[in-house]
């Protein structure tokens, strides 16, 4: 387990499922604002996207931290 | 728990030849011992929160989110400065003294004692999805005397020192991310609809009571944090690794909370929902909600999933079963190390600190606070146990039982730490400006305390605000929690009183601590040798500000 978590190949896969995660937030975020649009009910759907773009951004950041030291 | 580390040291002899713990946690092991405590609340807290919140819940899940993400941001920052295992109580000791850290470590015993009985009745109710025989609603003494045994024999591992493998919870943890990742993404891609969503919003919109019942329920979807802190003591370079790991925790565990809560308002499920008691049809938020649903509902919620529901409805009862047993192992060995290191503090009696001889474990403690837990199971079992209690329990306190007695409780005793832990943060940012921090909660006004600059943490502030109000609506909303809770708070200031007073330490005062020594020591343990350097640089500047200034 230690050697898989260490490894480049688990840093990439982290780094995916957070474009993954990104992506969904984005088109969380944009059924919102077509379908319900800027309405106090849609908050809890806001925010979900943005902290689903935001875990994207944070396992970015990780990805490049970790490279940048390698 | 997760724990692959050492006992901790359990006698003054074995503190000098051991005296501290191996620092052998990895990021994603540090990632996994908080996911496997907190990660297990949504399993319990949806259907609770369901139940009092209904088309309101994604509101009530956000409301307790965002406190929990100023509460996982506090923690962050307080872990990475202090990284040793005491945790919330540690932290308000360093900040406010011993009293308020008696009572923050002793609210903190009270979520560890709830936490025992909390999940062990919740990992029965998962099971009883595939072996009938145990649900709670069918044949309540079957479930009693089940999760008692499970109690029983978590105590029993505890006491002989046998302790689940960190790699084994990293795997469980591993498994069931994944797998509450396919059910979100089944639900969303293939029955969510954004206008059933807002319908449920419109027309199941609850009273402002039950919302604030509801908020008061969510925010145990989100306890657990003293995880971090007690990974902290055991991870390496955890003033680096602690906010890596913390900020990805609180993010997944947000994320979870709002999709699962969004997802079951605005769900289509892929097979017809039974008709209620009355024979009238149900919302799916109902129907997850209700009594026979509300301790399983994740599972029911994945089992009417399309596609994906047949295979999650096999699967789903073991992993979250599994998770939420490890969730209440971590309170059964969570409250003796909470003690343990209270009394060696002094808060707490020498008893609570007393070891097997032969294990080595604080066989007094375990058996204490499983004893408290047992004492939970019986109140909260008891009305469907016994048909004349119902009466009583439906007089005094409006029928509430079982799994909502225990929230209540849960969430008492979490709110009511969190309020402290808040409260330190403010105190050491402004009496150990010092203390190097590798993480700071974003948002500071810096001004000039006692000669020397330091910062002012706004979000700290908002948490408290929001945790305040968390405990505020608890008292208000929950009888039982009102009662028991401060109930709780107040027997244990009255025995720290005596103890402080038979022992001749001072009762409302410190006893003396030196910080300074104490810090330096931390971070030399923790291998923080940087840090260490810039915190004695530190010191020695602020010392001569501090002269410069005229203060002390």
């Amino acid at each position: 387990m230690r050697n898989v978590v260490r490894s480049e190949g688990y840093a990439r896969a982290r780094v995916g499922i957070g474009a993954v995660a990104a992506g969904l937030g984005a088109v969380t975020l944009y059924r919102t604002v077509t379908t319900v649009g800027f309405k106090l009910e849609a908050l809890p759907a806001y925010v979900l996207g943005a902290a689903l773009i935001a875990l994207g951004y944070v396992r970015w950041r990780e990805y490049r931290t970790a490279r940048s030291r390698a | 728990m997760a724990a692959n580390a050492g006992s901790p040291p359990l006698t003054p002899a074995a503190a000098a030849a051991t005296p501290t713990l191996r620092r052998s946690v990895t990021p994603w092991g540090s990632f996994s011992w908080g996911y496997s405590d907190v990660g297990a609340d949504i399993f319990v807290g949806l259907g609770l929160v369901l139940g009092a919140a209904a088309g309101a819940s994604n509101v009530a899940f956000l409301f307790a989110g965002i406190v929990y993400v100023c509460v996982g941001l506090a923690y962050t920052e307080l872990a990475a400065a202090y990284p040793v295992a005491g945790g919330g109580q540690y932290f308000v000791m360093r900040g406010l003294g011993d009293i308020f850290g008696f009572i923050a470590g002793w609210a903190v015993l009270l979520d560890f004692t709830i936490d025992i009985t909390l999940f062990a009745w919740s990992c029965i109710d998962y099971l009883s999805k595939l072996l009938p025989i145990l649900a709670f609603t069918i044949h309540p003494w079957t479930h009693f005397w089940t999760v008692f045994l499970l109690i029983v024999g978590l105590a029993t591992l505890n006491f002989i020192g046998v302790r689940e493998s960190s790699a084994f919870n990293e795997i469980v943890s591993g498994l069931d991310i994944a797998s509450e990742t396919a059910i979100l993404f089944f639900g969303f891609v293939f029955a969510f609809r954004p206008e059933l969503l807002v319908h449920t919003m419109h027309g199941s919109w609850p009273s402002t009571f039950n919302l604030m019942n509801g908020v008061s329920l969510a925010i145990i979807s989100f306890v657990g944090l003293e995880s971090i802190s007690q990974a902290a003591q055991e991870t390496q370079r955890p003033a680096s690794v602690i906010p890596r790991t913390s900020i990805s925790l609180i993010l997944t565990i947000l994320i979870f909370a709002l999709a699962y809560s969004n997802l079951a308002l605005g769900m289509q499920p892929s097979h017809p929902l039974p008709l209620d008691a009355r024979g009238h049809a149900q919302e799916l938020w109902a129907f997850l909600g209700n009594e026979e649903n509300n301790g399983a509902s994740v599972q029911v919620l994945a089992s009417l999933v399309p596609y994906y529901g047949a295979l999650a409805a096999l699967y789903v009862p073991v992993l979250g079963a599994i998770l939420l047993l490890i969730s209440s192992n971590s309170g059964v060995f969570g409250s003796s190390r909470i003690a343990y290191a209270m009394s060696q503090a002094n808060l707490l009696p020498s008893l609570f600190r007393q070891v097997h001889p032969k294990f080595r474990t604080p066989a007094v403690s375990i058996g204490i606070f499983c004893g408290f837990a047992v004492l939970e199971l019986i109140f909260a079992a008891l009305p469907s146990l016994s048909p004349s209690s119902k009466d009583v329990y439906a007089r005094l306190f409006r029928g509430e039982d079982g799994i909502t007695f225990l929230g209540d409780l849960y969430a008492f005793g979490a709110a009511a730490s969190y309020s402290f832990v808040f409260l330190a943060l403010i105190a050491l940012r402004l009496n150990d400006p010092a203390s190097p921090r590798k993480f700071k909660m974003p948002f500071n006004i810096p001004f000039t305390y006692k000669g020397v600059r330091v910062e002012f943490p706004l979000v700290a502030v908002v948490g408290f605000a929001g945790i305040f109000s968390i405990l505020f609506f608890v008292m208000l909303t929950h009888l039982i929690g009102r009662i028991a809770g401060p109930s709780w708070i107040l027997l244990g200031i009255l025995g720290y009183l005596a103890y402080r007073r038979y022992k001749g330490y001072p009762m409302f005062r410190s006893r003396p601590h030196d910080w300074r020594k104490q810090q330096s020591k931390i971070l030399l343990e923790a291998g923080e040798l940087e840090l260490m350097d810039e915190y004695l640089a530190n010191l020695k500047a602020l010392d001569e500000q501090r002269a410069k200034a005229g203060t002390t």
